[in-house]
């Protein structure tokens, strides 16, 4: 059976289908998520890296490690 | 920014900004993102679940988020990356130090059956890459035609994979030596060389390029389901509302569970990765974008991919599946049925991997934190110590392994434990801390600051939610799982189960016979399936030459309708095996089948005889005599079993009270000394915080 056919065949059986509410419900959520991660990074990333990060830790002698 | 008090030793810090965001979100990023958060919305009103997780998003997971991260910075200060050490540093009471040990215990106790589960999804990957998975599904479905005999199919072959490979159908898989022992310990060594680079070199530069990997494949797969013909119908079973849940107590628990469980919020891991930003490092808003970047990995990759395609391929049973079974059974089946599934089988197992690694790396770390502070031993030698103590655990794990019952087990106390260490943090936050005390650290360094009813909020109403949540959650889980503990309870359970899944042959086998679906060879297997699981195996061979007897003898007959058809079938097995399709006063008969010592197999044959009602003339006394004689063996082989796997329950419990005992006892010996002394030159530096 092709693919197509076998999802129209399911879907037949359970006639379920998006409704408005559900619809809505969802793309509601989507765009509250999409807007708080745009928003969140929009302010990170407009921020130059602040000075001492210019300094990479790397040269920092964290004396934790044996050596 | 200012410097750490000149006296205390350099430790380590974040490199970027979008480092520490991206690895805290890969900490909370797992597999309860694209797994769980589906199973629990769909199972709990559709999308009007989202309604009550948003509320508590707000009102339990930003603030419990917040707060945690401006301990965790208020720690470092101290020079304290440890959650004994940080918890010290704030209040000077006992209490502290046995929240600070909880925060210690549940990362590496989760950790030694996470691991587990990350080698699964490593297999899984492994294995579609190799086509494995195809030539399964291809094996089991020849000559299927019918779609629900291919799903059943498809998904039974899943279950056994998972069954033989992973060791949930036996205990010992670690004595076996097979495949996935060498797995998990090359998931070890990939988790322990990145621990072992450090927190900048190590788990920040992993996360930078594994988070937007995994988002990068997700969003493929994404596209790939939300271009599927009549993806509307999955969307809609996942999306619909059924508003009449909302006034149902078990979805609010079930939301903010979700959010609680999913943020990773208030036991020790954020505490942990906040104390590695600087004095005046903004904690409002990292802590912010980490928690919406798990939410969109969580809302919008976990609730548009998986449960809207496992409806569309599979249908509503396989798509409202739990966690695991919707991960590691309902997936690999959906692939089956998905355009070049093999490809995107890959790529999905091999993102819940990447994710899985994050969360692992987040888990070692407070504990090598702890041990660094606490004892001043080198990173080489705590990452040894480490891993020796999560090994000895996951060895238990997989000595266990049967229904994966020390998973399950050590996941149940776990989540409790979480529950209570974020109310604990909560508490100390609004409580010992101060609210406003602590909402003023909060918002130092901020890009903007908290409402100023976030004080109201954590005082009152998120400690209020999360005794809820403890106290709904424990009510809804805790009896399966105590009566899970008791041998008393399982081993005649089990038993009993077994007796009436036997006293079910008859119709079991007359539905396999009935299904047209099913070619001569896959019915055989079936039924031989079927009778081996209660006892009869009898021969293979033998059987075949029964089950084509009797599918020629139906074929030649005419049948007045499909009752009549089924009534053929039902007699043929009753003949065959002794066993009737129904009994008068079934409770009885599965009590005489329990009663060994004061039933003989022939007396209880005589019972069911006399109680058989009219399919009495098909039976044989001297069948069921056999037939009862081997289900009872069967029988006394699960309530064994069963025993064994309380037994195991048990162990699992006790062997975490010790851990956590022993955790007590070395945080209570580094706060008096190491991380007392370092915590006092903190303060004669003049950093002064002491609460309460």
């Amino acid at each position: 059976m092709s693919t197509v056919a076998m999802i129209l065949a399911q879907a037949g059986d359970e006639e379920v289908t998006l409704t408005a509410a559900g619809g809505m419900i969802m793309t509601v959520s989507v765009l509250l998520v999409l807007g708080l991660c745009a928003f969140c990074f929009w302010r990170i990333l407009r921020e130059p890296t602040p000075s001492e990060h210019h300094h990479a830790p790397l040269d920092i002698d964290t004396q934790d490690l044996d050596g | 920014m200012n410097a750490e008090p000149s006296g205390l030793p350099q430790k380590e810090k974040w490199g970027s900004r979008i480092g520490v965001v991206l690895a805290v979100a890969g900490s909370a990023v797992g597999l309860g993102n694209f797994l769980r958060f589906p199973g629990q919305a769909v199972n709990n009103g559709g999308g009007v679940f989202m309604i009550p997780y948003i509320l508590s998003f707000l009102l339990v997971g930003i603030p419990i988020a917040w707060c945690e991260w401006t301990l965790g910075r208020l720690g470092g200060r101290f020079g304290q990356n440890n959650a004994p050490g940080i918890m010290y540093a704030i209040w000077r009471r006992g209490p502290a130090k046995g929240l600070g040990a909880l925060a210690l215990l549940i990362p590496v106790t989760i950790y030694m059956y996470y691991i587990l589960l990350e080698t699964w999804c490593l297999d899984y990957c492994i294995f579609f890459i190799q086509g494995g998975f195809a030539e399964l599904f291809g094996t089991v479905t020849e000559g299927v035609t019918d779609h629900a005999a291919e799903v059943t199919a498809v998904v039974g072959a899943t279950a056994a994979y998972q069954g033989e490979v992973f060791g949930v159908a036996r205990h010992g898989v670690l004595f076996e030596g097979g495949r996935i022992v060498w797995l998990v310990l090359a998931c070890f060594l990939v988790n322990f060389f990145i621990i072992y680079q450090g927190v900048t070199r190590g788990i920040e530069a992993f996360c930078k390029w594994a988070m937007p990997l995994l988002i990068l494949c997700a969003v493929i797969i994404l596209i790939r389901v939300l271009t599927l013909p009549n993806i509307s119908s999955g969307l809609g079973f996942m999306w619909n509302p059924d508003w009449g849940s909302l006034t149902d107590l078990k979805v609010w628990l079930a939301a903010s569970g979700q959010i609680f469980f999913s943020l990773s919020v208030g036991f020790g891991l954020i505490l942990c990765y906040s104390s590695y930003l600087r004095e005046n490092d903004d904690v409002v808003l990292t802590s912010l974008s980490a928690s919406s970047t798990n939410e969109f990995c969580e809302v919008i990759l976990g609730g548009l991919i998986v449960v809207p395609t496992a409806f569309l391929f599979l249908g509503a049973e396989n798509a409202q599946a739990g966690t695991f079974g919707l991960g590691f059974i309902t997936v690999p089946a959906i692939m089956h049925f998905m355009p070049f599934g093999q490809f995107f089988g890959a790529m999905w197992f091999g993102l819940l991997f990447l994710a899985a690694v994050t969360s692992s790396l987040s888990m070692l770390q407070p504990a090598i934190a702890f041990l660094e502070d606490g004892f001043g031993l080198s990173r080489r030698a705590s990452v040894g110590i480490l891993g020796i103590i999560t090994a000895l655990g996951a060895s238990l794990t997989m000595t266990f392994s049967r229904n994966a019952v020390a998973i399950d087990h050590t996941d149940f106390w776990c989540n409790l434990c979480m529950i209570i260490a974020a109310t604990g943090l909560v508490l100390m936050f609004g409580w010992v801390v101060g609210a406003e005390r602590g909402v003023k650290e909060m918002n130092r360094g901020a890009d903007f600051h908290v409402p100023r009813f976030m004080a109201f909020m954590i005082r009152y109403v998120t400690p209020t939610f999360l005794i809820a949540i403890l106290v709904g959650w424990a009510a809804t889980n805790a009896k399966s799982y105590l009566d899970g503990m008791n041998p008393a309870k399982q081993g005649p359970a089990a038993a009993k189960a077994k007796v009436q899944e036997a006293l079910g042959l008859c119709n079991t086998l007359t539905t396999l016979f009935a299904n047209d679906a099913l070619n001569e060879e896959k019915l055989s297997e079936q039924v031989y399936e079927a009778v081996d699981a209660v006892g009869q195996p009898g021969k293979r061979d033998e059987l075949a030459l029964w089950v084509r007897s009797t599918r020629t003898d139906a074929a030649a007959r005419t049948f007045a309708g499909e009752a009549e058809r089924r009534n053929f079938y039902c007699h043929a097995v009753t003949r065959r095996f002794g066993v009737p399709p129904t009994v008068e006063d079934q409770d009885s008969v599965v009590a005489g089948f329990l009663a060994t010592a004061a039933l003989t197999p022939g007396e209880l044959a005589e019972k069911i005889h006399r109680l058989a009602g009219e399919h009495a003339e098909y039976l044989d006394v001297a069948r069921t005599a056999e037939f009862i004689a081997a289900v009872r063996a069967k029988a006394e082989e699960q309530r064994r079993a069963a025993i064994v796997d309380a037994n195991a329950a048990r162990f699992v419990l006790l062997g975490i009270v010790l851990f956590f005992i022993g955790l007590v006892v070395l945080s209570d010996v580094a706060c008096r000394n190491r991380i007392g002394r370092t915590v006092a030159q903190a303060e004669r530096d003049g950093l002064d915080w002491e609460a309460g």
